[in-house]
């Protein structure tokens, strides 16, 4: 026999488990301004390549050290996607670890081959429109609505 | 979309005794996205003291609802929390049941013809037989 009480009582549950998962889910979910600082760091990483000083110099080490810096402080500091220790996380940065790699790799290669620094400069805007698009993306399924359950 | 959609629905519904304190339904909802969650971000969460989050997870940890792993990560001992198999099945059959109560209650107040009792009504008959207490005190 279900009382008012009662189911009361479980409608007051189901909220707290919504807002807690809310505020559970919040708390490691990445800001904004993050994803679009590991952006920009990204592209100038991969752009820096496209002048002349960037190739074989400390210039593009001291970016490429900037831009892991960055994400190191970021994923302690939040656990985005690719650092949040789950299962979808492990696989969100396998996927797009190889999608980066061969973004950048490809440029190169083709740069290498007289393709131009435009080659670089376009691979380091798709980083960035990696990172700043689709980065909160990755993050969907972990915010929920807080409303109520009943 | 509810917020507890996330939660797997599958398995029994079972109210869970263990679970349903407050501050032990905090924490497992607070666990249940996760497959680990750091101590100090729990507390937080939870919004209670380390004592009373220890002496919760102690008895969660009893019922073999949550596991927790302790490492040294930044040269500081960090302790991180996940729910077992156990405890998510527990934790889903748990939400299950809440559902369960909530509609049928629902179900029960939509299907009434007599207008003169209304929602107010001390007790719905319903067919499930069962009768819980959920003002459960804290902890």
């Amino acid at each position: 026999m279900e009382t008012q009480p009662d189911a009361a009582g479980a409608r007051r549950a189901l909220d707290e488990i919504a807002q807690v998962r809310a505020q559970a889910s919040a708390r490691q979910r990445t800001p904004r301004w993050m994803w679009q600082l590991l952006g920009v760091l990204s592209f100038v990483w991969i752009a820096v390549l496209a002048v002349p000083v960037g190739w074989n110099t400390w210039v593009s080490w001291l970016a490429l050290g900037a831009f892991v810096v960055a994400s190191s402080w970021v994923a302690r500091r939040t656990g985005f996607a690719p650092f949040e220790g789950t299962r979808h996380g492990r696989w969100v940065a396998a996927i797009w670890g190889a999608g980066e790699l061969a973004v950048v790799i490809a440029a190169v290669v083709l740069n290498k081959n007289g393709a131009g620094p435009w080659v670089l400069v376009t691979a380091g805007a798709v980083m960035y429109a990696g990172l700043v698009l689709l980065g909160p993306l990755t993050e969907r399924h972990v915010g929920t609505p807080t409303r109520s359950l009943s | 979309m509810t917020g507890t959609e996330g939660v797997a629905a599958t398995g029994d519904s079972t109210f869970d005794p263990v679970i349903h304190p407050p501050h032990r339904l905090r924490i497992c909802a607070a666990l249940e996205p996760w497959e680990e969650y750091e101590f100090s971000a729990l507390r937080e969460v939870v919004g209670v003291s380390d004592s009373v989050l220890s002496k919760q997870l102690a008895i969660l940890m009893d019922a073999r609802y949550v596991a927790q792993r302790r490492a040294t990560r930044e040269g500081r001992q960090r302790v991180s929390l996940r729910l077992t198999d156990e405890g998510r099945r527990a934790f889903a059959g748990h939400v299950l049941a809440l559902r369960n109560i909530v509609g049928r209650f629902d179900a029960a107040v939509a299907n009434r013809t007599d207008p003169g009792v209304g929602p107010g009504a001390e007790a719905i008959g319903a067919e499930s037989g069962e009768s819980l207490s959920l003002h459960s005190a804290p902890g």
